[in-house]
């Protein structure tokens, strides 16, 4: 049951952050050129490989395991509470809704006033758009799944979630050639926030030497426990934003 | 001078409540797990997880309010 909740939270969680990443590269690609996009897009893979070989291997292999468990837990919970955290206000109508396509429309603004140079030379303006887009969602990526494969039983679920939903979006962002619209964006930021939230819950309390009732099932009443009291604040905003 | 913005939006998040909030409740769980570990070991994840939950809520009503 822990191999399927880890690849699914690494699986959406890097489905989301991909979506984003691809909408900013489909913007270069269709307003300047393909081309630069994808130079730009490899670029950013490039060094985000080089950070998934220094924190995977290098760092999390010479941490003793318990300390280790509190890093990850504590890493865990500073992204996963604050996906939670804007999924909340989202939900509640306090924030905007995530959306793919904002991306993809403020990264054509952003080039709009770059000329673009003449065939055979380089656009800069492109690629340095695309790098950034990548690079700045490819950490994140790099950071939660390098946590999540940290766990004592195996990388396996982490990199096979994490495998699946990189080619799932991949595979759509080029058949689409186009931001995937019609997802959810909002309410799956909101799952990944209430998962990647509870498994820091359980690793850190594991790691300071705590046994949960139930074993691993505890993270299932870990996240129900989070995602209630998320839903909770978000009624509660919602209602009180409609009597104001 | 804004990627260095950015990154520092993505590790710490949108508030330094958040991350201020988590390192309480760390800090608290290791000043309480030796004061009795049968106690700790037993119901300490039900207090991590009871810390987590006001961090949240905290967070939540503290950016709502802006």
């Amino acid at each position: 049951m822990t191999f399927v909740l880890v690849a699914l939270g690494a699986g959406i969680a890097v489905s989301v952050e991909l979506i984003e990443a691809l909408a900013i590269v489909l913007a270069v690609g269709v307003s300047r050129r393909w081309s630069d996009a994808a130079i730009g897009a490899a670029y950013a893979v490039l060094a985000c490989t080089l950070l998934a070989i220094i924190v995977g291997p290098v760092v999390l292999a010479s941490v003793p395991l318990d300390t280790l468990r509190v890093m990850i837990g504590i890493l865990l919970l500073l992204f996963g509470l604050e996906w939670l955290r804007k999924g909340t206000l989202r939900l509640a109508g306090r924030r905007a809704r995530s959306s793919s396509l904002s991306e993809y429309l403020e990264a054509q603004e952003k080039l709009h006033h770059a000329p673009l140079p003449p065939p055979g030379q380089a656009d800069w303006a492109g690629r340095i758009v695309a790098f950034k887009g990548v690079l700045l969602e490819g950490i994140e990526i790099v950071l939660i799944v390098s946590a999540l494969a940290a766990r004592p039983s195996g990388p396996a679920p982490a990199l096979v979630g994490a495998a699946i939903a990189g080619i799932a979006v991949l595979a759509a962002g080029a058949w689409l050639r186009q931001p995937l619209t019609r997802l959810p964006e909002t309410e799956l930021k909101w799952g990944v926030g209430v998962l990647l939230s509870a498994f820091g819950v359980f690793f850190a309390a594991e790691g300071l030497g705590v046994h949960w009732p139930g074993g691993d099932a505890a993270i299932l009443y870990i996240a129900a426990t989070l995602g209630a009291v998320s839903q909770l604040q978000a009624h509660w905003l919602a209602h009180h934003a409609q009597l104001a | 001078m804004s990627t260095l913005h950015t990154l520092k939006k993505l590790l710490f998040g949108e508030t330094w409540l958040l991350p201020i909030g988590i390192a309480l409740v760390t800090t608290t769980a290791l000043l309480i797990r030796p004061l009795d570990r049968h106690l700790w070991t037993n119901d300490g994840g039900f207090i991590l997880l009871v810390g987590v939950v006001a961090v949240l809520a905290a967070c939540v009503f503290r950016t709502a309010r802006r």
